[in-house]
């Protein structure tokens, strides 16, 4: 009997995920503990180990997502069980086992139900091909501007039926191709690519409105004279070799907020219910850029730099770096993605010199750091009229965490460590 | 209100109006005899002249109607087996219906035809078919065909009044169906082209008339047991046609079972189903489903059933349009 392989929780906070790549194919002989998919959830890609030995029959479509828990494979005793699902589920013998065939569901499996009766095919659409719909369902996503073609039929024969749209629409699947007919028109507007609200953008999107909507930030800004922290990195940089890395001014950056939150701890705080948690240890959270959906878009992830409090510059600079790669080469782990307790996001070096930022809150945090781009002025310094490096410094916090005065107080000193290089050793 | 079998119900509706209007008459075979009980004490009531019966030549029978409606009676045809119509075909579709348009005569023919029909009693041919649909084909006549004892005290009233050609039959299979209709002298009319919905629902529309009515109701109750809601309409007429009803209800389920005891070729449920393609297409979330009986002659005896459309064959269809 065919055992049903449902699509795992791989984190508390997992409510979906994506099957990036299968590695088995249909009908592939499979041992436990072998390496079975890449999921991707909202954050973050696993590889997952097969929790059983069998015949393995894909059921989820290479980059389809569903909720956890729903039916994605089926681990069968036999190759020819494998056959018998294939042909209940399209209607015909397969001519190929390994051709993935297009699946869904017409109801909620859980793991225990040892039934194939609920799968019924549905083709997978090629460009060019012939999508079969019922009118109703034409004209819903005619009027939704959805493209049928990634839309899986569940009806009579892999027939798209409204189920299938109005899901395909809750689910935020949109992919209209350009409208190339409005190229030309005088005051038409040509769509040049469309980014689907899906995955990363919409966890941004829902985490930013949440961000606005739930707290009482606000930003306020200051300049910091950074030429004799600048100066104290050349002695570093001079040593970049012994030391392994080149360290960044983000690294002396995150050492001054390290300085400051020891000054006022308040500022190194989350809201978790109704308590205002102050922590012990810093896990600094960067905003990291990464390549988005298309070349016109990026998107954003909150990497967490763990203990800062206990590094030097040096092991700041090393980790943060590693930190960064793992993220953007898709290797990073939950831990890499989760615990931050406040945030540092730079603009420094994209935009312009002196710039000051508005950034928003990254959740549950009550503070954020934003330093941008350092530009040389003239200031007056030990009584006389000097050209130094002033870098922006923005702050964000939640006024219903830390109010002003300690606000103050914490940018106060973060600003002293920035100015003061020395500091940083406290 | 009282129950009466729809068979009385039909009987109460001829004895108001001939009491009501001297001009109404009944021509027909042994319906002074009422081989069926729609006519039964009528020849007591309003004399041998009023209720006329005739040899078995349905062409006479049909040209003394014809004639009367021609000099401002209203006649009452009765060919007992509707199959029976079909001797007389040209005259009581043709000449009947196309009466007014070819000879631009300002003289209405009032002219109402029944007869029994339908299957269910094994009688065969003749006996057991359905004519709804082929006198819907010819223009200029209405066809209406009551499922309730109600609606057929109301719908032969309307008939009778009304100054076009009428063509009502009734089902055999439900003569003695019982329902509730009003307190006699208590006067009511059921207005042709108006469908009914016996029973209202959201997953799907089952159309369906008379005995098939009857089993589509059966087989809704069956399947509210599994959550499956089905709204049921009732037609009524063929002809006018109440389409409206149906694309309504289409906008709230978008699937359509048409249920027709006809043979599925030129029946009435293709109609139905070319009315809702065309002016329904967007409504619909699957093909519109018939059942009906295949293309071929009704046998006697049991092998009737095996043509007849019956609850598992609406439950197949209801079940089809679903998946």
């Amino acid at each position: 009997m065919a055992k049903p392989y449902v699509m795992p929780k791989l984190a508390m906070a997992m409510n979906e995920g994506t099957v990036n790549e299968w590695f088995v194919n249909h009908g592939d002989k499979v041992e436990a503990g072998q390496p079975l998919a890449s999921v991707e959830t909202e954050k973050v890609a696993y590889d997952v180990e097969s929790p059983e030995s069998g015949y393995f029959c894909i059921v989820l479509p290479e980059g389809e997502t569903v909720a956890c828990e729903e039916l994605i494979g089926y681990f069968c005793d036999t190759p020819e069980e494998v056959a018998e699902l294939i042909t209940a589920a399209s209607g015909t013998s397969p001519t190929d086992s390994s051709v993935s065939v297009g699946w869904e569901l017409t109801g909620v499996v859980t793991p225990a139900a040892e039934t194939t009766k609920v799968i019924v095919p549905a083709p997978a659409h090629a460009e060019g091909s012939r999508i079969i719909a019922s009118p109703l369902a034409r004209k819903m996503a005619k009027d939704a501007n959805l493209d049928l073609r990634v839309v899986t039929g569940t009806g009579t024969g892999g027939r798209i039926v409204k189920r299938d749209v109005s899901g395909a629409l809750e689910r935020g699947l949109q992919h209209a191709p350009a409208q190339m007919s409005a190229m030309g028109q005088v005051g038409a507007s040509r769509e040049l690519a469309r980014i689907p609200m899906t995955g990363m953008r919409k966890t941004i999107a829902k985490r930013m409105m949440q961000s606005l909507q739930t707290t009482a930030q606000l930003s306020s800004g200051w300049e910091s004279d950074i030429t004799d922290m600048l100066a104290a990195r050349s002695k570093f940089v001079a040593k970049a070799e012994q030391l392994g890395t080149r360290v960044s001014v983000n690294a002396f950056i995150i050492k001054a907020i390290a300085y400051g939150i020891k000054q006022v701890p308040i500022a190194n705080s989350c809201q978790h219910g109704n308590d205002v948690v102050i922590y012990d240890n810093i896990n600094m959270g960067i905003a990291i850029s990464v390549p988005g959906a298309t070349e016109y878009d990026s998107g954003l992830m909150v990497a967490v730099l763990h203990n800062v409090e206990r590094m030097g510059v040096v092991e700041i600079d090393r980790e943060m770096k590693s930190l960064i790669n793992r993220v953007r080469n898709g290797e990073a782990t939950v831990d890499d993605m989760s615990g931050s307790t406040i945030t540092l996001s730079s603009t420094a070096g994209i935009a312009p010199p002196g710039m000051t930022t508005t950034p928003v809150l990254n959740l549950p945090n009550a503070a954020l750091v934003g330093p941008s781009t350092p530009v040389d002025k003239p200031v007056v310094h030990n009584g006389e009229i000097m050209i130094r490096t002033m870098m922006p410094v923005s702050f964000t916090f939640d006024h219903r965490l830390l109010h002003g005065e300690p606000a103050a107080r914490f940018m106060n000193a973060m600003h002293e460590a920035l100015e003061n290089p020395e500091l940083m050793l406290a | 209100m009282r129950t009466i079998t729809l068979i009385d119900a039909i009987r109460e509706a001829y004895q108001e109006e001939m009491r009501r209007d001297e001009d109404v008459f009944m021509v027909g075979q042994d319906i002074r005899g009422a081989i069926f009980p729609h006519t039964k004490g009528l020849v007591e009531e309003f004399g041998s002249d009023r209720i006329v019966d005739t040899p078995i030549a349905e062409s006479g029978m049909y040209g003394v109607a014809l004639g009367a409606a021609q000099e401002g009676m209203r006649p009452i045809v009765d060919f007992m087996f509707g199959g029976f119509s079909y001797v007389t075909f040209s005259e009581c579709t043709v000449t009947t219906g196309q009466y007014h348009f070819l000879h631009g005569s300002p003289r209405s023919l009032p002219i109402v035809m029944t007869a029994g029909v339908g299957t269910g009693q094994r009688l065969a041919n003749d006996h057991a078919m359905s004519i709804h649909g082929t006198f819907a084909h010819h223009p200029g006549i209405k066809v209406a065909m009551p499922s309730t004892p109600y609606d057929a005290k109301g719908m032969f009233k309307a008939a009778i009044r009304d100054n076009n050609p009428v063509m009502i039959p009734w089902h055999m299979g439900i003569m003695m169906l019982k329902g509730d209709v009003p307190e006699l002298g208590e006067d009511y009319v059921v207005p042709l082209g108006v469908a009914d919905i016996k029973r209202e629902g959201s997953d799907v529309t089952v159309m369906a008339n008379s005995l098939q009515l009857q089993h589509a109701l059966k087989v809704a109750d069956k399947l509210q047991e599994e959550g499956i809601s089905c709204e049921i309409i009732d037609p009524r007429s063929f002809v006018p046609f109440d389409l409206d009803t149906v694309l309504k209800s289409l906008e709230k389920t978008n699937r359509l079972v048409v249920v027709d005891e006809d043979w599925e070729s030129g029946s009435f449920a293709n109609t139905v189903s070319a009315n809702v393609m065309e002016a329904g297409f967007d409504l619909l979330d699957a093909p519109v489903t018939r059942v009906t009986l295949p293309n071929m002659p009704v046998p006697g005896g049991y092998m009737e059933d095996y043509i007849v459309p019956t609850p598992e064959k609406i439950e197949a269809a209801i079940r089809k349009v679903l998946a």
